[in-house]
């Protein structure tokens, strides 16, 4: 008898947890929900008290193999916020340095029955490889160049705040998408909420084929609501690599500055910035910047997925009445 | 020259089989007489006499694969696989022969080492099996390596598999100086700066994963190379594992302008693309990668009309 190949190698079906770990995962209603709880944790943190019981007695670990502060601090913080207990294990200075692999690693902390783990990993894929072989909800905080899931939640929500709809925005994301999971997660969210994509940057930070509408030309911005600004990957290109002649060339013709921008035009950046690099300090700080409002949405947003996952739905009523009597 | 240990010669009837021989033109439920190990007889009835019977109901019983392309890890790697256990695994999966490559930890690239694994080879082999020699001293494709002894001692080919030469000097003169061996350099084609941090097939599913793509220009470029100076010296190449339909095309035309060229590609490469990457599932990363459809199709298309 002959074995049909191809079916041998598509993923298990359906798992019985959620998990979250690709845009690909998610459906508008699904995009809707999490953005609706995470405002209606943003509302419960402007109270005296921030600390919400909702998922006391949780663990949520942290697993980071690549270096991290916006989305470390705030997948703790928010589980925190919601006062589940939180241990954070961070490859350097780990057995990770003794050589333990990702799998041994998992099924180590897997054996602390965790509810949540949240994982970043230079790897694409190692969340579906911890997905596999533990028993708690997986979180992608980034893989690789692939994916970065909450990040791209994080945008939307950030959109959503600002312009208080999602649908028609154009958003222009300019720089090296080659390299970037934001780049690859946000191009999907986009297409789930209807909002426009045009990518910029030099020919080799392009992917070929993206299924998306790219160009070299610095002034395909100017028709944008929002101008989406990527990092320079430095540590992910290889000396020699030539992806730009130099990083004041790239800055001369890629550079986000004053003069690019329309008076009043958006603009984002997932960080770390290479301030004077992909984006003009004056710009950064210019009050047209929704970078810490960014930051701010990762805290809120990543509380909504944490609970989302471990509740299985919409934020209730119920749930905040029972969090303000406690 | 192939080697395998000495086994006894079987007689055997085989029964209830589903008989294919493409080549023949037969498809149907025969008998099959095998006398001293040689095929004697296929029909409809047969007795058995004094031969052991084998009920093969449900099975299909075919004319036995060859693979040319098999690695061995011996020496060097004997935790990975032996002779032994490489030539068991092709016996089980229906292989009557097969040719083992050299990148092997010392590399096939002199005689002593040839003979070393002739040597295991007539002791341990399953299925007949030969062996190919290096190119280059060392697979480092710097000096050739001596030809002419390794082919007297039993190299059926001489092949850097794995580690292509870079160097297109150097593959002129080792073109110019296999013709002298009457055996074929197998090549191993891809322009390393071109597929340099590619894991898989550069198009829409590395671009929507993120992973670092491979090209197929990193492999046509190779194959253009190698099939022109093979043409110019009137060598004889044997193209390694196709991937792209750019290079099918380049040996397809080779071949018509009269380069003694031949090429491979491999069951995996005939019946899966790079879709199949999405599932993330490390065994469907290779090199070469899997490629799109239509480079599928191109080498179905070469394997009907007999380019590979």
């Amino acid at each position: 008898m002959i074995r049909l190949v191809k079916d041998d190698l598509r993923p298990p079906a359906t798992p019985p947890k959620r998990h979250l770990l690709s845009v690909g995962d998610l459906t508008r209603d699904d995009i809707d929900r999490l953005l609706g709880t995470a405002r209606t944790f943003a509302a419960a943190l402007e109270r005296h008290v921030k600390k919400l019981p909702t998922l006391k007695g949780h663990l949520v670990v942290n697993l980071f193999y690549e270096s991290s502060t916006r989305t470390s601090s705030s997948f703790e913080l928010a589980a925190k916020r919601l006062s589940a207990d939180t241990l954070t294990v961070k490859s350097v200075g780990s057995s990770v340095d003794k050589g333990e692999s990702l799998k041994d690693t998992a099924l180590t902390l897997g054996a602390y029955d965790p509810d949540v783990i949240v994982i970043r990993h230079p790897q694409i894929g190692a969340p579906q490889l911890v997905a596999r072989v533990t028993d708690a909800h997986v979180v992608n905080a980034g893989d690789g160049k692939h994916q970065h899931p909450t990040q791209a939640l994080l945008d939307l929500y950030t959109l959503r705040e600002e312009f208080e709809r999602l649908d028609g925005l154009h958003v222009a994301i300019v720089g090296d998408v080659l390299h970037s999971r934001v780049a690859r997660s946000l191009v999907q969210a986009f297409a789930l909420v209807g909002i426009r994509a045009t990518l910029v940057g030099p020919p080799a930070l392009l992917p070929r084929e993206l299924p998306a509408e790219t160009t070299v030309d610095i002034e395909a911005i100017r028709d944008a609501d929002v101008v989406y600004v990527l990092r320079m990957q430095n540590e992910r290109m290889e000396p020699g690599a030539n992806f730009v002649p130099s990083l004041r060339e790239y800055t001369a013709r890629w550079g986000i500055t004053p003069e690019r921008l329309r008076p009043g035009q958006k603009v984002m950046h997932p960080g770390p910035m290479n301030r004077g690099v992909e984006i003009d300090p004056r710009v950064a700080d210019s009050s047209d910047s929704l970078i810490t409002a960014e930051v701010r949405s990762g805290l809120v947003v990543r509380m909504a997925v944490l609970y989302d996952l471990l509740t299985g739905g919409p934020v209730g009523v119920q749930a905040l009445a029972a969090a303000e009597v406690a | 020259m192939l080697w395998q240990k000495e086994l006894p010669a079987a007689d055997l009837v085989i029964r209830g089989a589903r008989v294919l021989d493409p080549v023949e033109g037969i498809d149907a439920r025969l008998e099959v007489r095998i006398d001293a190990g040689t095929i004697a007889e296929v029909a409809e009835r047969i007795d058995a006499n004094e031969h052991r019977v084998v009920e093969a109901d449900g099975l299909i019983l075919a004319p036995a694969f060859v693979d040319p392309h098999v690695h061995l890890r011996t020496p060097g790697r004997e935790d990975e696989e032996t002779i032994a256990s490489g030539t068991a695994a092709a016996a089980a999966g229906g292989y009557c022969a097969i040719l083992a490559m050299p990148n092997t930890d010392p590399v096939v690239d002199s005689a002593v080492t040839l003979a070393a694994l002739v040597e295991t080879a007539r002791r341990e082999a399953e299925v007949p099996v030969g062996f190919l020699a290096a190119i280059t001293r060392g697979q480092r494709g710097e000096e050739l390596t001596e030809m002419g002894e390794l082919a007297d001692s039993g190299a059926v080919a001489f092949s850097d598999d794995g580690v292509p030469v870079a160097s297109a000097g150097l593959m002129r003169r080792a073109l110019q100086y296999a013709s002298t061996t009457d055996r074929p350099l197998a090549l191993h084609c891809e322009e390393p700066t071109l597929s340099h941090g590619g894991h898989v097939h550069e198009g829409r599913v590395a671009a929507e994963l993120g992973f670092g793509g491979y090209p197929s220009v990193a492999e046509s470029v190779a194959v253009e190379r190698d099939l022109s100076l093979a043409g110019y010296e009137r060598g004889r190449v044997h193209v390694l594992h196709l991937s792209a339909a750019e290079s099918v095309d380049a040996l397809r035309r080779a071949r018509v302008a009269g380069v003694t060229a031949s090429g491979e590609a491999t069951p995996h490469h005939l019946v899966l693309t790079d879709d199949a990457v999405r599932s993330l599932d490390p065994n469907v990363k290779m090199n070469p990668p899997l490629r799109a459809e239509q480079d599928r199709l191109a080498l179905l298309e070469a394997l009907r009309d007999g380019t590979i």
